[in-house]
């Protein structure tokens, strides 16, 4: 991921921002933008554990599941007498349990990460429903809605926990020896495992990463909404897949950082928000997220040409 | 007939992927336990509702055998629902609006496969972008709304039968001839397995990869087109999310039948199998009175334990 990468997906991103914000006057009205940032934070939380997923080369298509799954049976916790952060544990310790069986199944069973992760949206969201039985849980305390709904020095509490998280998944990538195995295991297992990286640990490690993850935006989402529904997350996969591609992760691995991902997830929710302003129907949403992936893989490729061109005609060689 | 009498030769029993054996199993088990398992109604339903998840299995197999993927096919089945009930609503000929619904569907298979062999673009982020661009059209041609027609004689083709048997399973059974045809008796299937083992060795042995692997996704898109009919046909309506989901089902299916996911390995005429393995374990905890749920988690373990055995007896992986 080069410097000149991020720049362009930034410099899309404040074209967008410029273009709707001419249009419509509202966009750039102070609560507009915080509102965007608040729904991009969910986003970017399932976009940084899916970030690491596809940077070690592997998918995970149960984060939607998993969210569903934690969230349930933290909701079940919350709504009894015992103290809050009880819950809170409950709904991370689901969502370590979820990522540790997915990693399980991958490394040691060998299960491609496409079909296991596949398999546990199904157990997931499954036990989900089993175990709330079609109901819906709502009227959780007020410590625990602080999360959702909250503020802290004017900032609310779902942007602040997200920027915490893309802070220390940074340092993590970027300054520790576990950040490099997980670009070291995407680039190529075998090299990794040949210098003496514990390849199996670091996956397993990913995985359950990206389940806890994604269960902190489930605990995110039921206290904004109030309610713990086995019904929500259908889209999230797909959602967090697109904005990890948007911002320029490679799919087989070793390529890619947080930082366009979190452009990516601004990108894909200025859109909505943009569209949302200007009464465009919903109807269009997925039809623009597939746009964005397709417009951005073609300029990815001229470009790669252009600069490959450059490099021919100038005579200069890397 | 040289390539035929070496596959025989080498046919081994361990070839069979573990959709097989555990289709039997179910088979066996819910015939001992559900008390209407058994009827010829229920096989005849079983054969029914297999066939589009059999069909667009078959499709991916092709697909996944080339090292390709193609996420787009829930959306053009979903996309092609609409197309039909445009048509018929709008009063054209039943012929025409299915040969329309088939030349529109395969359309996208092009425009996918151009992208992927000519551009040579990722294929998983191409159909993921044709997917998000594909099911919006469907909503928006429909305007979310599911729409109906003057009752006519295509409401009747899925559940008519021709020989005792359903017209779908026809359309499979056919299709299963052609692709023993193509793939042990014409050098097509041949390519498509050099291009997902080593795409560089076919192309410097002669073989223009590029129009087998664009050959590849119309396949897909085609059969997608045929299971959209065959579901429109079912449900006498066109709706715009009924392909939802169906291209991970697909994926999975053909997974458990076998087909690696590094393209090259598994024969996609067990695509078929797989698909009728999972309907057969949704159709048997149906009888015996377990909910959605319980199916759901149900084909969640199916997935686990069928990749279990495939890798434990080295199917899709040698």
């Amino acid at each position: 991921m080069k410097i000149k990468d991020i720049l362009l997906r930034l410099g899309f991103l404040l074209l967008l921002c410029v273009f709707i914000g001419f249009l419509n006057d509202n966009f750039t009205k102070t609560e507009n933008l915080i509102n965007i940032l608040r729904q991009a934070s969910l986003l970017f939380i399932l976009g940084i554990g899916m970030t690491l997923v596809i940077l070690s080369g592997g998918i995970d298509l149960s984060n939607g599941s998993v969210l569903v799954f934690s969230s349930c049976i933290g909701a079940l916790v919350l709504k009894t007498n015992l103290p809050t952060i009880l819950g809170i544990l409950t709904i991370f310790s689901c969502g370590i349990a979820c990522g540790l069986l997915n990693g399980i199944m991958i490394t040691k069973i060998r299960i491609p990460p496409f079909i296991a992760t596949f398999a546990m949206l199904f157990i997931g969201r499954g036990l989900a429903y089993i175990i709330l039985q079609g109901r819906v849980l709502f009227g959780f305390k007020p410590e625990f809605l602080f999360f959702g709904t909250g503020a802290f020095l004017g900032i609310p509490m779902p942007i602040i926990c997200c920027i915490l998280i893309f802070l220390i998944f940074s340092v993590v990538l970027g300054f520790t020896a576990f950040g490099v195995n997980i670009y070291a295991v995407g680039s190529d297992a075998d090299s990794a495992r040949l210098v003496g990286i514990n390849v199996s640990r670091t996956t397993i490690v990913i995985y359950i990463l990206s389940g806890l993850l994604s269960s902190f935006a489930g605990l995110l989402y039921t206290a904004r909404l109030d309610t713990a529904s086995p019904m929500v997350g259908a889209s999230f996969p797909l959602d967090a897949i697109a904005i990890v591609i948007i911002g320029g992760a490679a799919l087989q691995g070793g390529e890619g950082n947080l930082a366009g991902t979190g452009i990516g997830a601004l990108i894909i929710t200025v859109m909505q928000n943009g569209m949302n302003l200007m009464a465009i129907s919903s109807l269009w949403q997925q039809f623009v997220t597939g746009g964005i992936i397709l417009t951005l893989i073609v300029m990815q490729k001229c470009s790669t040409y252009i600069t490959k061109r450059t490099l021919h005609i100038t005579g200069s060689s890397l | 007939m040289g390539i035929l009498t070496h596959q025989i030769k080498s046919f081994k029993l361990s070839m069979f992927p573990s959709a097989v054996p555990i289709l039997i199993s179910l088979g066996v088990i819910f015939s001992i336990t559900a008390d209407y398992f058994f009827t010829i109604e229920n096989f005849k339903n079983i054969l029914l509702n297999g066939s589009v998840l059999s069909i667009i299995a078959l499709g991916m197999s092709v697909v996944m055998l080339t090292n390709g993927i193609d996420l787009s096919v829930g959306a053009i089945i979903s996309f092609i629902s609409i197309a039909v009930a445009v048509f018929l609503s709008k009063g054209l000929d039943i012929t025409y609006s299915i040969i329309g619904a088939l030349l529109v569907g395969s359309m996208v298979g092009l425009i996918n496969g151009f992208l992927i062999a000519v551009f040579e673009f990722p294929p998983f982020f191409v159909t993921l972008g044709t997917m998000g661009v594909i099911n919006s059209m469907a909503l928006v041609f429909s305007d979310g709304k599911t729409i109906y027609w003057e009752k006519n004689w295509f409401n009747t083709i899925a559940s008519s039968e021709i020989f005792f048997l359903p017209i779908p399973f026809w359309i499979v059974l056919l299709l299963l001839g052609f692709t023993l045809w193509f793939f042990h008796f014409q050098s097509f299937g041949t390519y498509i397995w050099g291009i997902g083992n080593n795409e560089d060795a076919l192309r410097l042995a002669g073989v223009n990869t590029k129009i087998y692997t664009l050959i590849s996704y119309i396949i897909s898109s085609f059969l997608a087109s045929i299971s959209g009919i065959i579901i429109t046909s079912r449900i006498a309506s066109g709706n715009p999310t009924v392909g939802f989901g169906l291209e991970f089902q697909a994926i999975a299916a053909a997974a458990i039948g076998g087909i690696s996911f590094f393209g090259g390995h598994g024969h996609p005429g067990f695509a078929i199998v797989s698909g009728l393995t999972i309907i057969v374990l949704i159709n048997g905890l149906n009888l015996l009175g377990f909910s959605t749920p319980w199916q759901y988690t149900g084909t969640g373990v199916l997935l686990i334990l069928g990749m279990f055995l495939n890798i434990m007896q080295g199917t899709g992986e040698i």
